[in-house]
């Protein structure tokens, strides 16, 4: 099922390699290179499903974004996926916190991806996907 | 004839009449007898032949007969003198006995006598210890023989003279022959001489046995009552007595006369040969004597019969029998009164010892009557049959009798079981004689029938032949209270485990005269090596001790003193003895003795020098350790704190001490981070569940719990409880800094996940393009774009691992493959900047190097990686362009000399927050990953540059660029040269 999708990441190469494997899906991705962006994006393009890096320079990172879409009455049946290289149980602890609906620790395989957007966009679909 | 019935009559006077009359009467009697007789016989002599032969014979015989019952009487006065100093002294010696007996001269004056002895009555029960005693007089064969056993035993215990053939009578019990003991028993129960009938006697050989025959004189004890058969057989002390040898006897007798008339005497009546005794000559059968007379002899309760036959001699010669009659009557007569008064002075002489010492008994108890009445002690008389006879008034006073007669009161009421026979047995018992004491304890019996314990001092008088007992009583209730506490005392003396020593203080030398027990076992001398000598013993040579001078100024100023010693034992080795000495002063105020009592506390000084030692190391470690320790008293106040205690709180310790342990919690809740729960100390152990359990796993340890402080500075501190004794209120808190730990921890944990992040973003790249190559089909170009990210991704990975390896390589060899070497830094810097390989940059590094730049010490090797890592990062933090500058610098004046390499880009710049955290590992001032970087190679530098004693220096303004400078110190300057 084609979806839209957004891409949060400040390395280009990860942006690159998660729309590359999910490209052979009818989806639309769209990338963003920093978190200051990622919110007006968001809000602008009103994505599915929204694939975040939790580790990001600036004063935005992938866990204030997380918590900004579930926070937000519009975005906040957007799935929300967080894709780090970051896997101690304090950080999964600290993502769930932040409402993500899913945990993808780098380096992740190829299907984990392509079914945990799957998962998170069926849910998204679903009435009041909330966690 | 009248005379001859005269003399008849006189020759059969008991011998007893005798006895008592002065010697004068009877040498008078003697004398005036004698003359009759001789006038008588002269005047029948002077008449016809035949008539005058026959006078002259008779006359003979007369003569003889009476100087055989003379000579009887004589030995009769031997054994009744013998028997008075007997009746003396019921225990006169041997010594004394020879004395009497060799003044009896009997040799020359008695032929015939063997000998005068005295055979002493023994009860059974007395007989073993009369054996010993004798035999302890140096008799060690004397025995009472013959031996079967008896009720009663009689032995010779004494016959002098005591040598030859006497000696066969020591010990011979004379009892146990019947004829002599017929003998024995009329002379006991009579109270008279008695002789026995003819014996063969205990002294004869195998060759000239004659007959023989023994006299005896009972002796009685003293005191006891003698007047009936009965009370004499109790009393009997024994016998004097004198064996005599017939033949001898009658010979010495004959002497003096003609041997013309024939003698012969006869046991009884004159008979066959069985009982005769003596014969002075056969008489012919066929010439039958032409004169014949018998007399009869009585004496000592039997008689003789004493034949005379007239011998041819006889007949032949009488040419003026007359004149012959009258001379040898008077010669005889007056030898006879000579012979009596001689023999009764013997007697008197007896008696006149006898009479000296009864005299001087009864002075001395006229004495003892002038004392009775004051003594303090009580002193009775009792007569003979158990009665008292005087009492003085202690004695009254002691029975509980005052002012009551005690004069007939029994013996045995007064004391218990005692009466006199008792007191015989205990003067026999106690072996001692006249006017000697016994002693004896025994319980007198007061008025109101009160036992109570006596000691009584008895001694047996006889005054005017009374025996009487005197006894000196003393009430010893008192004294034997007394002596049992002393005894007492006595016993805790010796029972002490103190050691007890007394010194005499008036001997020279001041000896030590006794000791306990308990210093024997302290100082491992006897009793008999320390008795005599001075105590200065035990200090071996240590004399230079306080306490010894101070124990002589004591005692030299006759004070009690308590001093500590150093002193030795017998085996050397070291004891410390606490002494306590305290004179003893008699009435005079002269100080007689030195009681001291020492006490061993080696082991209490030992153990407190121990104490003093671990003590002193404690307060070190108090004072020294970097933990820090409170103590609480007993009292529940802070008494003691640490230095570093004060140090980690900033707490000054005037204002700790004394606080209370609640009002301590409370100053530490004020320092700790109130966001966290404050465990306070007070807790009880059971109720604290939040700490950790401690680590000795002693109950008095409470758990751990950590305190996070904020003031004065942020410090993590663990800290401990350790009580006091069951049921104390003391503890120990102790506070451990664990701050740095914590940190490291911290540190370390961060670390790992921070290098675990920075390896999974490349190996994600990795991972994830390869798959996508795998897994799908892409046209060349794009193949070789995704496996140039591959590549790309893959050599931050190798940079990255091979920096971590690097620092971690450093960190751990601090330094130990450190090869500095002291060069010109011209050449490095060139090559370095020469060989940076950076991709897609165009730019150069503008190198200024000064004109005299200093050889210094550097790892060229080392060096060129910091170089080349600041110069990286000038490249990557400054995308936009600007040029990157290279130059070196000298210290500012004042400043430690060194040599600077600086390199200042016009890049992105750092906030002055991440300038302070440039050297973090991992720490990326552009985390985005759009600058490659692993973030370790500024930690990288400054570990180099600190190897080589040098420093790093970073300024750099947002947006304006960084500059960086490596200071390497100049050699001159260098502190410490490496140890590479």
């Amino acid at each position: 099922m084609a979806r839209k999708l957004v891409v949060v990441d400040d390395q280009t190469e990860a942006r690159q390699l998660i729309t590359l494997v999910l490209s052979t899906e009818d989806h639309v991705i769209h990338e963003v290179g920093s978190g200051e962006n990622a919110i007006d994006m968001v809000r602008a393009l009103e994505p599915d499903t929204v694939i975040l890096d939790v580790v990001m320079p600036g004063p935005v990172n992938g866990l204030d974004i997380c918590r900004a879409i579930k926070s937000d009455p519009v975005l906040r049946r957007t799935g929300v996926i967080l894709v780090t290289a970051r896997g101690e149980p304090q950080d999964l602890q600290a993502g769930w916190a932040a409402g993500a609906d899913a945990y993808i620790v780098k380096p992740f395989g190829f299907d984990h991806l392509v079914s945990t957007v799957e998962r998170v966009g069926a849910e998204g679909a679903g009435p009041a996907a909330s966690r | 004839m009248a005379t001859i019935t005269a003399r008849r009559l006189f020759l059969a006077r008991p011998l007893s009449q005798l006895r008592r009359m002065s010697p004068w009467w009877l040498a008078a009697i003697v004398a005036v007898s004698g003359l009759v007789t001789t006038l008588a016989a002269w005047q029948v002599s002077a008449g016809s032949g035949e008539a005058a032969a026959r006078a002259r014979f008779d006359g003979v015989a007369d003569q003889i007969t009476l100087a055989i019952q003379r000579r009887m009487i004589s030995h009769e006065q031997i054994l009744r003198g013998g028997g008075a100093l007997f009746n003396l002294n019921n225990d006169l010696n041997r010594v004394q006995w020879r004395t009497y007996v060799a003044g009896l001269r009997l040799e020359e004056t008695y032929p015939g006598i063997l000998g005068v002895g005295f055979t002493r009555r023994l009860p059974a029960a007395d007989l073993a210890q009369h054996v010993a005693r004798v035999r302890a007089e140096g008799f060690p064969e004397y025995t009472v023989h013959p031996q079967q056993p008896r009720d009663e035993y009689h032995s010779i215990i004494y016959l002098e003279p005591f040598w030859g053939r006497n000696l066969r009578a020591f010990g011979y019990d004379m009892m146990t022959e019947p004829t002599r003991r017929a003998a024995l028993e009329r002379a006991r129960d009579n109270g008279e001489p008695a002789m026995t009938r003819r014996v063969v006697l205990v002294q004869e050989g195998k060759q000239d046995v004659q007959p023989g025959f023994l006299l005896y004189f009972p002796v009685y004890r003293a005191g006891m009552p003698r007047g009936s058969v009965e009370e004499r057989r109790l009393g009997l002390l024994g016998f004097v007595y004198s064996p005599f040898r017939a033949r001898d006897l009658m010979t010495g007798i004959l002497a003096g006369f003609n041997n013309d008339i024939a003698v012969e005497v006869f046991d009884g009546d004159a008979g066959g040969g069985d009982n005769l005794m003596f014969a002075s000559a056969a008489v012919s059968a066929d010439a039958p004597p032409r004169f014949n007379a018998s007399r009869r002899l009585e004496f000592g309760g039997i008689h003789w019969t004493v034949r005379y036959s007239s011998l041819p001699a006889f007949e032949a010669a009488q040419p003026d029998p007359s004149r012959f009659v009258l001379f040898a009557g008077l010669v005889l007569t007056g030898f006879l009164a000579v012979l009596v008064m001689s023999l009764a002075n013997t007697r008197n002489r007896a008696f006149a010892m006898a009479r000296d010492m009864t005299s001087q008994l009864s002075e001395s108890e006229t004495r003892l009557r002038s004392v009775l009445a004051s003594a303090a002690e009580g002193i009775l008389t009792v007569s003979a049959a158990g009665r008292v006879h005087t009492a003085n008034p202690a004695a009254e006073r002691i029975f509980g009798l005052e002012g009551r007669d005690m004069d007939g009161k029994a013996l045995d009421d007064l004391i218990v079981d005692h009466d006199v026979p008792r007191l015989c047995r205990i003067i026999e018992e106690q072996g001692i004689g006249v006017n000697a004491v016994a002693r004896f304890e025994a319980q007198g019996r007061r008025a109101t029938g009160e036992n109570f314990p006596l000691a009584v001092s008895l001694s047996r008088t006889v005054d005017d032949g009374i025996a009487r007992f005197t006894l000196m009583v003393r009430d010893v209730t008192e004294a034997k209270l007394t002596e049992s506490i002393l005894q007492l005392r006595e016993r805790a003396i010796e029972s002490s485990s103190n050691g007890i020593v007394i010194a005499d203080m008036r001997l020279p030398g001041n000896p030590v005269i006794y000791v306990n027990p308990g210093f024997q076992r302290i100082t491992g001398y006897s009793a008999d090596e320390i008795i005599g000598r001075n105590c200065k013993l035990l200090q071996g040579g240590d004399a230079e001790q306080p306490g010894v001078k101070e124990l002589a100024l004591a005692i030299a100023g006759r004070r009690p003193a308590s001093v500590l010693l150093r002193n030795y034992r017998k085996d050397g080795s070291l004891f410390w003895n606490e002494l306590s000495v305290a004179p003893v002063f008699d009435e005079a105020g002269i100080c007689t003795h030195y009681v001291g009592i020492q006490n061993d506390i080696t082991q209490r000084v030992q153990a407190e020098d121990d104490l003093q030692v671990r003590k002193e190391r404690l307060d070190a470690i108090f004072s020294l350790s970097p933990d820090g320790f409170v103590g609480f008293g007993a009292d529940d106040t802070l008494t003691d704190v640490n230095p570093a205690f004060l140090r980690m709180t900033g707490f000054r310790q005037e204002e700790l001490v004394g606080i209370t342990e609640e009002e301590f919690d409370r100053r530490m809740q004020g320092l700790c981070d109130p966001a966290l729960p404050y465990p306070p100390v007070r807790a009880r152990i059971e109720d604290d569940g939040e700490g950790v359990p401690p680590i000795d796993g002693d109950r008095r340890s409470a758990p751990r719990h950590t305190l996070t402080l904020l003031k004065p500075e942020k410090r993590i501190l663990q800290r401990s409880v350790r009580r006091g004794a069951e049921g104390s209120l003391e503890k120990v808190v102790y506070f451990r800094d664990v701050t740095r730990e914590t940190e490291v921890d911290r540190l370390k944990s961060e670390f790992l996940s921070t290098a675990a992040h920075e390896l999974r973003t490349p190996m994600a790249s990795i991972f994830g393009f390869s798959e996508l190559l795998l897994r799908r089909k892409y046209d060349e170009t794009k193949t070789r774009e995704l496996v140039g990210t591959i590549n790309r991704q893959a050599s931050i990975l190798i940079n990255l691992i091979n920096e971590l390896l690097d620092l971690a390589r450093i960190e751990a060899r601090a330094g130990k493959d450190f090869k500095a070497r002291r060069q010109d830094p011209r050449a490095l810097i060139e090559n370095t900047v020469a060989n940076l390989m950076v991709q897609n940059d165009p730019r150069r590094v503008l190198v200024t190097l000064g004109a005299d730049i200093p050889a210094v010490d550097f790892d060229t090797e080392k060096l060129g990686l910091c170089l080349t890592n600041v110069l990286s990062n000038a490249y990557k933090y400054s995308p936009d362009g600007g040029s990157i500058e290279l130059s070196t610098v000298t210290s500012a004046p004042g400043q430690r000399k060194a040599l600077g390499i600086r390199v200042r880009d016009h890049g992105i710049g750092m906030t002055g927050e991440q300038v302070a955290r440039v050297f973090e590992r991992f720490y990326r001032a552009d985390p985005s990953g759009n600058i490659p970087g692993t973030g370790l190679g500024m930690s990288l530098v400054k570990e180099i540059m600190e190897l080589h004693g040098g420093d790093v220096d970073v300024e750099s303004v947002r947006g304006m660029g960084t500059t960086v400078t490596l200071w390497l110190p100049l050699p001159e300057d260098r502190p410490m040269p490496l140890a590479a």
